[in-house]
């Protein structure tokens, strides 16, 4: 989510979807995608202004969604961006691809994390991390074009 | 995984890592992709090629080798020399490998290499604009990077018809296409002085004029041996083996390559030795996707590669090898780097994954601390402030994110031993470990599917040259995750105590046994790296993601 985020979510099914249709139950979220169970938030011990969530979100519509990791925008209570990085990971992981040359394939953006595409009632791991260091409010949610995801 | 088990021919496998099709004539529409599917040598074939000797059978020099030669040599090197310019009938390395047939030793003499002819060949090249395809040709064989709006890349008979559009001197030895080398087999490329008094320079980086990817490639080159000379500015690789059974690297220096200094990939029955690199964007030596282990056979036989005697330094990486199985690095020095050495199981592909069965034993590793991630370097390197072409090539720009400050990471790697090092002054940690999620290998999470059974045996750590201690910052780091991992008989600094982010002392050897769940991981440590896969250079934010401490240099311990 750098500063190139507008953003959040672009679902790649034309119609409007039914939500909440997959799954074992319902998850936690404003919106098709929603957090399998609340996620964790972690202090990194040698970071400790910063945190690190993480979880598993699913897709509760009936459609295949796209996400784009740095698309999503984490947000404080009165809906400013606060500045954050995110991953499809549980985990650390690279491309094999030189971050200077042209841009990644999708596939290759899709391996590594960047995007996750979603089939109706598919999870993915999300990892999202900010400062608390840089004057910004607590983030309250991950907002994307058709919901929310709370940040505990 | 025994080396023998698929028995002769080569098992179809795919290269993985980015290629950039760019050069001197590509279109703004080049793009990054994969190299061709490859294939892993016959595993009951193949030697480690001799040193050649005698007076070569072709020899190449430039029209100063002479003032050179009375300038530089001494000695029987000098008359020696002196008499091999009579036979000089090449003023191009690669005039003479294309004159060359197997066997041939082709001699350098002193001067500087720049291989114009070579420089002047387009890439893409419209002469064999025919043997491009597009990798999703190949279907799943290429392990999910297939785009076919962009994943175009080069086949064998493009290398072999075209050899100098992607490289600067190719060596491409299978004329038939069959897969085994045929032609151009054998041959030894050797300078004939000190190894800086012969000079092969590439034009540089990106869409510069003559920029080549690779400055030697030998391509299916069974026994190739390069030797004696310095190699600087390839776009890529300066020394590329790839499908090679037999090569050796020997006394060479690599100085500033975009990527790699000297780098193979499935190839087997190779020795790196007596070798410098330095100025990698990503590593100094790349090992990658290496020979599997052969079992009950004899310490020497078990590894198909072998590395001796490298000093790698002031690259991002000293040595790294994705899926570097079957690699035995002894008595190397790994230094001055971001990060020491590392191995890992991050791709989708690459052949061998995960990795596993590497040893690493009596190598010094020491004071890899240098960050080329702050922020006057990313400013640099940031190509909206200044495209590829326009740096300076011995500027390093890093094209691999690493914590600084690490001697020894192994991320995602199996039965790896570690024994025997001298490992010190890494301000972060001294040997790192953590798992990779199995999705990076385009598998399905089933949980747990690495860090399994690593050894870490009888290192010497934070202990410098005469004994003084050299603390590094922690000496130990693991995640958690896996079965198997132990360290015994690692010794600190006198009246120091060694030391880790996890209670050392409940994993002597041998480990915990596969019997047992194996354990998870601890969540706050394994999500403590993810964060740093956001890593992006072009990124004003992502150079130094919230949450990941990779990117800044710890404090002296």
């Amino acid at each position: 989510m750098g500063r190139r985020a507008l953003a959040a979510l672009a679902l790649a099914g034309a119609l409007t979807g039914l939500a909440a249709c997959g799954g074992d139950g319902a998850s936690l979220g404003a919106g098709d995608i929603g957090w399998v169970e609340e996620p964790q938030v972690v202090v990194p011990e040698t970071l400790p202004k910063d945190r690190i969530l993480t979880g598993t979100v699913r897709n509760d519509a009936f459609r295949e969604a796209k996400l784009v990791a740095r698309e999503l925008r984490l947000v404080d209570a009165d809906g400013d961006e606060v500045e954050s990085a995110a991953t499809f990971n549980a985990g650390f992981g690279r491309s094999y691809y030189s971050p200077s040359r042209e841009p990644l394939p999708e596939a290759e953006l899709i391996r590594v994390g960047q995007e996750a595409v979603l089939q109706p009632g598919d999870t993915v791991p999300l990892t999202v991390s900010w400062s608390t260091d840089d004057g910004s409010d607590a983030p309250v949610a991950i907002e994307y074009e058709a919901g929310s995801l709370p940040v505990p | 995984m025994p080396r023998g088990g698929d028995g002769p021919g080569r098992r179809l496998a795919v290269v993985l890592f980015a290629t950039l099709a760019a050069a001197a004539a590509l279109p703004a529409t080049s793009l990054g992709h994969p190299e061709r599917p490859t294939s892993f040598p016959d595993p009951n074939a193949g030697t480690v090629p001799k040193q050649p000797r005698g007076a070569p059978d072709l020899v190449v020099c430039k029209a100063d080798s002479e003032e050179r030669i009375r300038d530089d040599l001494k000695g029987k090197k000098r008359k020696r020399n002196l008499r091999l310019l009579d036979r000089c009938r090449f003023n191009h390395i690669q005039e003479a490998v294309d004159a060359a047939g197997n066997g041939t030793h082709i001699g350098l003499l002193p001067g500087v290499y720049r291989e114009v002819p070579s420089r002047r060949v387009p890439e893409p090249n419209p002469d064999c604009a025919g043997e491009r395809f597009y990798t999703q040709a190949d279907g799943d064989a290429i392990g999910g990077v297939n785009d076919p709006t962009r994943g175009e890349t080069a086949n064998y008979r493009y290398q072999r018809r075209c050899p100098n559009a992607q490289n600067l001197i190719a060596i491409i030895g299978d004329s038939d296409g069959d897969g085994d080398c045929d032609d151009k087999c054998n041959i030894a490329i050797e300078g004939q002085a000190g190894r800086k008094d012969v000079l092969i320079r590439g034009a540089g980086y990106g869409t510069t004029d003559g920029a080549k990817l690779n400055l030697i490639r030998a391509d299916r080159a069974d026994g190739i041996y390069l030797a004696n000379f310095t190699i600087k500015f390839s776009d890529f690789n300066n020394i590329y083996a790839l499908e090679t059974n037999g090569f050796r690297f020997r006394n060479i220096e690599s100085k500033f390559s975009r990527e790699y200094g000297f780098l193979s990939f499935t190839s087997d029955n190779g020795l790196y030795e007596r070798l410098e690199a330095s100025g990698s964007g990503d590593s100094g030596i790349y090992p990658g996707s290496g020979p599997e282990c052969e079992t009950g056979v004899g310490l020497r036989d078990k590894y198909g590669i072998e590395i001796r005697r490298v000093n790698s330094h002031g690259n991002t990486i000293g040595y790294s090898g994705t899926a570097g199985n079957g690699i035995f690095a002894h008595e190397n020095r790994f230094h001055g780097n971001a990060t020491g050495m590392t191995t890992d199981s991050f791709a989708s592909g690459h052949p061998g994954m995960p990795q596993d069965c590497a040893r690493w034993v009596d190598n010094r590793v020491y004071s890899n601390n240098v960050n080329l991630f702050n922020e006057r370097r990313d400013e640099y390197c940031e190509t909206d402030n200044r495209p590829v072409e326009e740096r300076d090539p011995k500027v390093v720009c890093p094209t691999f994110q690493v914590p600084v400050g690490t001697g020894i990471l192994i991320a995602g790697g199996n039965e790896n031993l570690v024994t025997g090092n001298r490992i010190y002054n890494n301000w972060r940690d001294g040997i790192k470990l953590f798992f990779v999620p199995a999705a990076f290998r385009g598998e399905g999470e089933d949980g747990i599917d690495t860090s399994f059974e690593n050894r870490f045996l009888s290192n010497k750590m934070g202990i410098g040259p005469g004994g003084t201690a050299r603390p590094n910052g922690n000496d130990f780091w693991w995640d958690t995750q896996g079965y198997g991992n132990c360290w015994d008989g690692n010794r600190a600094a006198p009246g120091r105590q060694l030391t880790a982010n996890f209670r050392l002392a409940l994993n002597d050897c041998p480990g915990l046994p596969a019997g047992p769940p194996p354990s998870p991981g601890n969540p706050a440590k394994t999500s403590s790296q993810a964060p740093c896969a956001a890593w992006d250079p072009q990124d004003e934010v992502l150079q130094d993601p919230p949450g990941c401490d990779w990117f800044k240099r710890p404090p002296k311990p």
